[in-house]
């Protein structure tokens, strides 16, 4: 393959992802998520658990009257459980989630910034070796030097996702 | 000239010849103004010396006419004055047709169609009601009102602009002006073609399009009964169901058109105990005349030509030609019957589709159209005899014309079947001379209702809707008791603030049971389809039942009563099988020979209860608990309560077997009762008294949405459990737990043993190990009436709850039914307390 083809390639993958995004840092890194997915950021607030869930669903809020589950995002991605400070709070997302309106809410360390990321700043996943899993990632964001992952939130609650999350419980 | 040059004068006369068709005799400024407009013309269009000529002397003809006593002969006169004068200018026939050709309505157009549609729909609706009743009780009042809104239609569609509409409305009042009282009631077929037609044209205004009347639809109208009886052949009826309209037009179509045949069939059901009540014949044939303009206006063949078909035998009944019996009752029922079947196809195909139609469809239809060519060809010969008789005679003979064996049975070879019977339209049927109805008194009052139109309005909203206003309500009561609960507030003690506080909460609430009850419908329509199914039954086992049903206006919320037809559909159908036994049976039993099957629903302490009572052969508890052993589900060496008894019919598999008839054959398809009972959180009671009958007691909450609840806590977190499955409630003392070797703890309570289950433990929930007698056992009941005591650490207190679906992320999480929000904005999960049965097992 000559080079201006890999390029082309490479263009078409970002402009696909060109957009707002909203980056939140977790664990130290900054992630990235699609910003018209985002319904609202809320403060901590008392969280009802629910017993014999699997371990990163903390359990549910009342957001206006619905019943939304909150999933502790750290738990997800089996990184060390952080300390809650004032800058803790949760990310309302409304996905599509195989055909049909979910809404979640993500527990994050710290809300950084709307961005809009250009289709240059996109490159695809690279291999991050075997101690990450990047299934969940759309693609990195390389900006002012810094690396931002673009989070497939859809991905994370497909339905397969969802059903796995039905056997952990039966276990 | 160009015909562009005189386009204005051609619209200026078009637009006068629509205000001559809307001003009525005393309207002289539209007739000034029509004046006003000509006089321009006049004077700035000297089109020709013809043109000129005819039109000064009708400008001078209309001052003579407002300077007289009446302007109705100018305003007869005025429409063919201003064509003759458009066909004097020149190339006005090419300019015509385009006007005629915009199928778009312009943008004021649509904005009033959009506004308006609906009224100008319940103003046809209403003239078609009129026009029903006017055909059994001739009336001078009535045919005013048809005038009237006929002339309110003129208006509407004057001021739309839609010429051809207009002159269809005058020239179907100038026909009824023209005839006297006593012939006014040969105008019926016209006037239902005219409805048909214009609703037809009303309901493509709504979608944005109109096509203007041709000729020949403005005939068709007019077409004297004579033409109209001329005989037609009845097309095969179509094979294919072609589903190909817009999906809101044909969703609406398909809710109402359920509406609608629940109506007839229960119209139809009452007929046979009142033959004579043409109030109820009205109900039907109105439904199902609707059902088929609609229909045909969606271009849905099948159930245009079915409805027709029913429409015609209706007819022929509503006429007095035809008695009904029950044969063609049946007969009517089967077609309703494949009607609804034919809707429901029609939601299955959509958005869009096609389908071939049941085969069995043909035979009806061909069987409804032979029953009517009978009636026909006899009311034929009864025309000839009794031509003057029956116009003249104020009471109109009453004739069962049709001999027994008017239904020949079809022979079906494919599914196109030639009827080469000649079936007329069904508008001849009403051309027929109106006779005079004997039952005065009823019919007065069934006018007096057509007339002053509708008592209960009605406005129709998507449960979505609804329930998006019912969750707001639920939010904003949670809001206000959050604020009342809040320390600042409660800092304040200001006894006004306070009051004003309460006053708040009084009106919260009310507006929360007000919201509610949106929800509920009532059993009406339920206990309907359930008189039919008890009909057929008794018909088709020859086992004469009489069904009583009472208190079908308890009202249920909407997703109950939409679970609750099943078990219903099993439980009478057990009844009437099993339950009522043969007339032969029942003689010898002393009982009287039609068996009584009573389906009665009412409200009982917070809860609706539907009994079904039957006075048949009752349950034999030997039997069943002997069955009941044999299946294994029973243990020979205990000993089993009535209810426990009862119970076991609703183990599954239990009824299956074919022995079950043997024990008077209770059980077909009961487990499926006892599940769809159980899932609304019902409850379900037998008592059974052998030899004299059973009753089947079905407990329902009013809605799925609220439930009284225990509100207690363990392990650290407050959970809810239904009040309806809790027993008692006690704090165990030491010595009342007891280890028993591989069951765990036992709860001895009034020498009763009680599996004792700890929540925490069941839950999973890490805490610090309690004694037990630091807390508080509850004693729960399943539905099957097994008993555990659960531990919990507290109870705070017993609340109604709004129950909230947890979403699908939890949807495999049985053991909780949903979460209820309570006043301090949490979240707390309610337990299904059967699940927590299936747990303990386990």
């Amino acid at each position: 393959m000559d080079k201006s083809a890999t390029i082309e390639i490479v263009e078409q993958f970002g402009t696909r992802l060109a957009g707002q995004y909203l980056t939140f840092v977790l664990s130290g890194e900054e992630y990235c998520i699609e910003l018209f997915k985002v319904q609202q950021i809320i403060q901590l607030e008392s969280i009802t658990r629910v017993p014999l869930s699997p371990k990163f669903i903390l359990g549910v809020i009342n957001l206006r009257g619905k019943v939304v589950p909150v999933v502790d995002l750290r738990i997800k991605f089996e990184m060390e459980v952080g300390e809650r400070t004032e800058k803790t709070c949760m990310v309302v997302l409304q996905l599509n989630a195989s055909g049909s309106p979910f809404t979640v809410a993500f527990i994050i360390d710290e809300v950084r910034e709307v961005t809009k990321i250009k289709e240059e700043e996109i490159e695809e996943v690279p291999e991050f070796g075997a101690s990450l899993d990047v299934s969940f990632l759309m693609g990195v964001a390389k900006i002012n030097h810094s690396v931002r992952m673009l989070l497939d939130i859809d991905k994370l609650f497909s339905l397969q996702e969802l059903n796995r999350l039905d056997s952990l419980q039966e276990m | 000239m160009t015909e562009s040059d005189f386009s204005p004068v051609i619209n200026t006369l078009n637009s006068c010849v629509a205000q001559f068709y809307v001003a009525d005799e005393y309207d002289l400024a539209q007739l000034g103004s029509i004046l006003a407009k000509l006089d321009e013309l006049h004077e700035e269009y000297p089109i020709s010396e013809t043109f000129q000529e005819k039109l000064g002397e009708f400008v001078s003809d209309i001052e003579t006419a407002m300077l007289s006593d009446s302007i109705r002969p100018i305003l007869e006169r005025g429409p063919s004055m201003i064509s003759s004068l458009i066909s004097l200018v020149p190339d006005a026939e090419i300019f015509l047709e385009k006007l005629q050709e915009l199928p778009e309505l312009n943008e004021g157009q649509q904005l009033f169609a959009t506004e308006n549609i609906g009224v100008e729909l319940e103003k046809l609706d209403s003239l078609e009601d009129l026009v029903l009743s006017v055909e059994q009780n001739d009336s001078e009042e009535k045919w005013r009102s048809i005038q009237s809104i006929l002339h309110s239609l003129k208006g509407d569609f004057g001021v739309l602009g839609l010429r051809s509409l207009v002159k269809l409305v005058h020239d179907v009042e100038d026909a009824l002006l023209s005839s006297v009282p006593e012939e006014k009631g040969t105008h019926v077929p016209m006037l239902f073609a005219f409805r048909d037609l214009v609703v037809g044209r009303v309901k493509e205004i709504q979608r944005g399009v109109f096509i203007p009347l041709s000729e020949e639809e403005l005939g068709g109208v007019f077409r004297r009964s004579e033409e109209l009886s001329c005989e037609t052949k009845t097309p095969p009826m179509s094979t294919t169901l072609v589903v190909d309209a817009e999906v809101d037009l044909l969703t609406e179509f398909i809710t109402e058109s359920k509406e609608h045949m629940a109506a007839a069939e229960s119209a139809l059901m009452e007929l046979e105990n009142a033959p004579n009540n043409r109030e109820l014949v009205d109900a039907a044939f109105r439904a199902c005349h609707t059902v088929k303009g609609v229909a045909g206006f969606l271009n849905l063949k099948p159930l245009q030509e079915l409805a027709h078909a029913l429409e015609s035998v209706m007819d022929a009944g509503r006429m007095g030609k035809i008695a009904f019996d029950s044969a063609i009752l049946t007969l009517l029922l089967d077609g309703f019957d494949f009607l609804s079947e034919l809707v429901l196809q029609v939601e299955s195909l959509l958005p869009s589709g096609k389908a071939l139609v049941n085969p069995e469809l043909f035979a009806v239809y061909c069987r409804l159209n032979e029953t009517h060519a009978t009636i026909a060809k006899q009311d034929e010969i009864l025309q000839k005899t009794k031509k003057f008789t029956v116009v003249e005679s104020p009471k109109a003979p009453e004739v069962s014309m049709v001999q027994e064996d008017r239904i020949a049975p079809v022979t079906r070879s494919d599914n196109q079947i030639p009827i080469e019977k000649n079936v007329s339209p069904v508008s001849d049927l009403r051309t027929m001379p109106v006779p005079t109805q004997p039952n005065q008194g009823e019919n007065s009052r069934n006018s007096a209702e057509s007339v002053h139109g509708k008592v209960d309005e009605t406005v129709r909203v998507s449960v979505q809707r609804l329930d998006r206003l019912i969750d707001s309500i639920g939010e904003i009561v949670i809001a206000q008791s959050m604020l009342t609960a809040d320390p600042d507030f409660v800092r304040m003690k200001s006894r006004s603030v306070e009051q004003k506080a309460s006053q708040i909460s009084l009106v919260m609430r009310q507006i929360q049971e007000e919201a509610m009850s949106l929800r509920m419908i009532s059993l009406k329509s339920t206990f309907q389809k359930m008189s039919r199914l008890v009909r057929d039954l008794s018909n088709k086992m020859d086992k004469p039942v009489e069904l009583i049903v009472t208190g079908e206006d308890t009202e249920l919320d909407k997703s109950i009563i939409e679970h609750i037809g099943d078990p219903l559909v099993h439980m009478l159908r057990n009844s009437v099988d099993h339950g009522i036994e043969s007339p032969q049976e029942r003689l010898d039993a002393g009982k009287e020979p039609i068996g009584t099957v009573e389906l009665r629903a009412y409200h009982k302490s917070g809860n609706v209860v539907i009994d079904i009572v039957d006075d048949g052969r009752g349950l034999n508890k030997q039997k069943l608990l002997h069955k009941a052993i044999s299946n294994g589900i029973a243990s020979a060496n205990r000993d089993y309560s009535e209810q426990e008894i009862y119970q076991f019919i609703f183990a599954p598999g239990f009824s299956t077997a074919a022995e079950v008839t043997d024990i008077s054959g209770r059980g077909v398809g009961m487990d499926v009762v006892k599940r769809n009972i159980l899932g609304m959180r019902g409850s379900l009671e037998i008592h059974s008294d052998e030899g004299k009958g059973t009753c089947f007691s079905v407990k329902l909450p009013l809605t799925m949405a609220i439930i009284d609840g225990m509100i207690v806590y363990a392990g650290g977190e407050t959970l809810i459990v239904p009040t309806l499955s809790i027993v008692s409630t006690v704090n165990p003392k030491p010595g009342q737990i007891q280890s028993v070797r591989g069951k765990g703890e036992m709860l001895n309570l009034h020498n009763q043993l009680y599996r004792f289950v700890r929540l925490s433990d069941l839950l999973g929930m890490e805490c610090e190990r309690k004694n037990p007698s630091d807390g508080i056992a509850i004693i729960l009941e399943n539905i099957l009436g097994n008993r555990i005591a659960l531990w919990v650490d507290g109870i705070l207190k017993k609340q109604q709850v709004v129950i909230k679906s947890l979403g699908r992320l939890f949807r495999n999480y049985k053991w909780i039914s949903g979460g209820a929000v309570l006043g301090d904005g949490k979240i707390n999960l309610i337990l299904d307390v059967n699940e927590l049965f299936q747990m303990v097992e386990k």
